[in-house]
């Protein structure tokens, strides 16, 4: 969308304004290649390399426990070219990357353990946990998660969701998950 | 246009967006953004810019958290691919391009709102264009995901307001005691944002109606001025071309609607109500 020269305060709607906030320079650096400011903003760039990726995403209060080891899967994925299996598979695209991360952001509770990050042939990514007795699949697209599959063999519970949009079930499950975890 | 649908001949409109966000165009490269404008666009829109990519943009449900995260991801390879403006300058027509979106938006520069009806075909043609480019071109599939239509108006006083403490005069859904204790009789400014839950016919969400108001002042003469934005973004049905069109006019249909709610008796004959 444009801006509107007509007013003081001009309109600067969702088509026109960039939706993040310039990312300050980071205020230290810790000893892993993860960077945290004092307002909570993540950043991680791969090292030693200037065709590398930087990866920077804002969240509350400490970072995550996974936060860095998706950080470095996304890295490299994004450097997966088209036919990376020599299958044909599509290369990942920003939006799929930048929407696991934002799932896991915004719906990871905390305790959530870390992911596996595992890219598909038809250009998607799969989030996967396979640990206390708990099966987890999401499936991310590029406009967020479509399809979740969960099992419990601690309480026989197996579902297979498809999701347009409500990830209720996304979040309950990722609930449980963390609650496991957490013991 | 649905007959029951308020209609105004004076509506206070600026701008008109309509959108479409689909899965990125891996294959979509630098040189095609010239030749997809010299080869669809340019005799009608002669005029462009270059603007960085927005983010996608995508409707969720059932989210607690309160605030969003933001994520950014920077390659720098591939690099990250700009968004081209065509335009229009004597209709105030605009395309814009990006991998993932096209949108056709329509911005006031001279005469009245030429209404949806106008502007509907403009987008229908502007996105057919597109598609068939990227098919001429073996791009891939325009998959659409999000669509979105947006109605920015400048509501000016008309006699019927003086400052922008005067929300009441102009939303009918605020009141202001003045006999509330401990607080002045009338506000400064106001400033309001209202989200809407858009159900499907199946009663699943489909996407929401984004309203949001802030009190601005013209540049040229500081006239005051509410400006009022009102969107609604969501899911196409199939993710066909098709689709994002009904999506489209059943956004129109809650724009409208919803414009009309909030708003006063008072402004709409201001406006010239009809009906």
């Amino acid at each position: 969308m444009t801006t509107t020269s007509s007013v003081e305060s001009p309109i600067l709607d969702q088509l026109t304004e960039k939706d993040v906030t310039p990312a300050p320079p980071p205020l230290h650096e810790s000893e892993s290649d993860l960077i945290i400011d004092r307002r909570s903003i993540y950043y991680y760039q791969e090292p030693n390399t200037l065709k590398g990726s930087v990866v920077i995403a804002s969240g509350q209060g400490s970072p995550p426990v996974w936060l860095e080891s998706v950080f470095k899967n996304l890295a490299s994925i994004a450097k997966l070219p088209t036919n990376w299996d020599s299958y044909g598979a599509k290369k990942i695209s920003r939006d799929v990357m930048r929407e696991s991360l934002l799932v896991l952001l915004e719906l990871g509770p905390d305790g959530l353990p870390t992911p596996s990050v595992v890219p598909t042939s038809n250009g998607d990514i799969q989030l996967e946990w396979h640990e206390l007795g708990i099966d987890m699949e999401i499936e991310i697209k590029p406009y967020g998660p479509s399809h979740i599959y969960f099992r419990d063999s601690a309480t026989n519970i197996e579902e297979d969701l498809e999701l347009k949009g409500d990830v209720t079930g996304l979040g309950n499950r990722l609930r449980d998950l963390a609650r496991r975890s957490r013991g | 246009m649905p007959r029951d649908l308020p209609d105004y001949n004076h509506p206070p409109l600026v701008e008109v967006v309509l959108s479409v966000q689909f899965d990125e165009l891996i294959e979509f490269s630098l040189p095609h953004f010239g030749l997809l404008w010299q080869k669809k666009y340019r005799s009608q829109f002669p005029r462009t810019e270059i603007h960085p990519p927005l983010n996608i943009s995508t409707e969720r449900f059932g989210v607690r958290s309160s605030s969003r995260p933001v994520v950014k991801l920077e390659m720098l390879e591939p690099p990250p691919l700009p968004r081209l403006w065509m335009l229009n300058d004597e209709s105030g027509g605009l395309i814009q391009i990006q991998t993932n979106r096209i949108a056709y938006n329509w911005r006031k520069t001279r005469g009245e709102y030429p209404h949806y009806e106008t502007i509907r075909p403009k987008f229908e043609l502007a996105l057919r264009e597109f598609c068939s480019f990227v098919e001429e071109e073996n791009l891939g599939n325009v998959t659409p995901n999000q669509c979105e239509i947006t109605y920015v108006n400048h509501i000016e006083r008309h006699g019927v307001w003086e400052h922008h403490g005067q929300v009441e005069k102009v939303f009918n859904f605020w009141s202001h005691s003045q006999h509330a204790t401990g607080l002045p009789n009338t506000p400064e400014n106001v400033t309001f944002s209202i989200n809407y839950i858009l159900p499907s016919p199946t009663g699943i969400p489909r996407g929401r109606l984004h309203v949001s108001m802030k009190p601005v002042f013209t540049r040229d003469n500081a006239e005051p001025l509410f400006e009022l934005k009102l969107t609604v973004r969501g899911y196409p049905g199939d993710q066909s071309p098709r689709d994002c069109l009904d999506f489209m006019d059943q956004g129109h249909n809650s724009i409208v609607r919803g414009f009309t709610a909030i708003t006063t008796p008072a402004m709409h004959d201001a406006w010239g109500r009809k009906q």
